[in-house]
């Protein structure tokens, strides 16, 4: 049986760590937990994947980081969006509602002649 | 600037920047395991299972950290070929020559330097930045605060420094003052006379402090914040707010607050939702590191920051404190209407 979890689809993982990080800073343990708790658990973030896009991302100045203490007392690296990353999500976001219509349109168009 | 400081990481600080990230995430992984009954073993176990090939990550990370630097080193490297073969070819040459006459050697020589000093230049920008071998003196000196006063004077030539340098250096500095008297006496140019840019970060590290002195500093601190904020924000509604509560003590305030928070949520419709809840964003109260029921008690009850709070509210479910996890199970039912995240918190805490 197909496991009811969602890998994230190619491209998306940007998308939604931006918006992840749109309601303030977090870490990165935290970005995951907020993107499977906002999406009731069916997105499943690959965990190995998310580390290398955040340090990405911060190269390109969507993000920047600052090591600082976690809900746990440790010590922990929260990512925060710049005001570069804010574009860049209304960018991404826009695209992907753009996609995700374009795609329904077509799932929804009637064969010829049916 | 921020480029600056990252050029000048050594390769070492980077990689244990990478270890110290990944280790904290299999940490937290493996803590949530153990609270849902997991063994520590076998947790440890699941959280790698599930983060995937640890060594592969680590590398992926450094490449993207060390990327631009790996290929000035390799650009460095090269320039450094070219230079030794040049000279070793000009040299040889200057051996078979040496029957020639000493123009030749001479245009030879020339030659010799020309390149020399064509290459050097480059060659020391390119070089990769020496790592400084003594540690931050500013630091040294937390450990060696012996009395308040002192506390004071350092905290004070601190705050005078540029704003995020000296917010940092108490960061870092923090857990190296084992005295809590003299961790209060470091806050208090921060917060004094109208306080400092930086000084929230400041209070959310008191606020979490071991010595309940220097916790409870923190917390009043963070509430005369809030209620200077309600003054200080530019919208009609605040003001008015706080024209209503200037007077009111802190008890009757609250309780106004709460009435108007109540009937603005019963107003709010569909995507009026989202704007409407800009009203509970007044209080501007960080309780990132907030721990304890006391401190909960007061940020539920005064209606503030509640996504902030709502943020944190998993992590106080999983207190070992049964005091501090009912009210977290509160705080949350209290805002089940309002918020999307509430079902999934709400889930959680069924299942503990």
């Amino acid at each position: 049986m197909a496991d009811s979890r969602a890998e994230l689809l190619q491209g998306t993982l940007h998308l939604l760590i931006l918006k992840a990080l749109e309601r303030g800073p977090l870490h990165g343990y935290a970005i995951v937990r907020r993107i499977e708790d906002t999406s009731d658990a069916f997105l499943r973030v690959e965990e190995g994947s998310l580390y290398p896009a955040l340090h990405r991302m911060e190269r390109h100045g969507w993000i920047e980081s600052e090591w600082g203490l976690s809900e746990s007392n440790r010590r922990a690296k929260f990512y925060e969006l710049t005001s570069s990353g804010r574009r860049q999500l209304r960018e991404e976001q826009t695209l992907w509602e753009r996609t995700a219509k374009a795609i329904d349109g077509v799932l929804r168009a009637q064969p010829k002649g049916a | 600037m921020r480029g600056f400081f990252d050029s000048v990481r050594s390769q070492a600080q980077i990689e244990a920047e990478i270890d110290a990230e990944l280790e904290f995430h299999l940490a937290e992984r493996a803590r949530e395991l153990v609270e849902q009954g997991v063994n520590v073993e076998e947790a440890r176990t699941q959280a790698q299972r599930r983060f995937g090939s640890l060594a592969d990550v680590r590398r992926r990370c450094r490449n993207i950290q060390m990327g631009e630097r790996i290929m000035l080193q390799r650009i460095n490297f090269v320039l450094n070929v070219v230079l030794v073969v040049a000279i070793v070819l000009l040299g040889w040459s200057a051996w078979r020559g040496k029957r020639q006459d000493a123009q030749v050697m001479a245009a030879l020589q020339a030659e010799v330097q020309k390149l020399s000093s064509l290459l050097e230049p480059r060659a020391a920008a390119l070089a990769p930045p020496q790592q400084p071998l003594t540690p931050d003196p500013m630091l040294v000196r937390f450990g060696a605060l012996k009395t308040s006063e002192e506390a004071t004077a350092f905290a004070t030539q601190l705050a005078a420094l540029e704003p995020r340098r000296g917010r940092d250096l108490i960061c870092a500095g923090w857990s190296a003052v084992t005295d809590g008297t003299l961790r209060l006496a470091l806050l208090r140019p921060f917060v004094e006379g109208g306080g400092h840019g930086e000084a929230i970060e400041l209070l959310d590290l008191a606020a979490s402090d071991p010595d309940p002195d220097v916790r409870a500093f923190g917390f009043e601190c963070l509430r005369n914040y809030a209620w200077q904020d309600f003054a200080d924000r530019p919208r009609p509604i605040y003001r008015e707010w706080f024209e209503r509560v200037r007077d009111l003590d802190l008890h009757d305030a609250l309780e106004y607050s709460v009435d108007q928070y109540h009937r603005r949520l019963r107003a709010a419709q569909g995507t009026e939702l989202l704007r409407e809840l800009g009203f509970i964003e007044v209080v501007d109260l960080q309780p990132a590191t907030a721990r304890g029921f006391d401190a909960l008690h007061d940020l539920w009850w005064s209606g503030g920051e509640a996504g902030n709070i709502l943020d944190r509210a998993p992590a106080w479910l999983r207190s070992e404190d049964p005091e501090l996890r009912e009210a977290a199970e509160r705080f949350i039912a209290h805002f089940t209407l309002v918020c999307d995240e509430v079902p999934g918190m709400l889930r959680e805490a069924k299942k503990r």
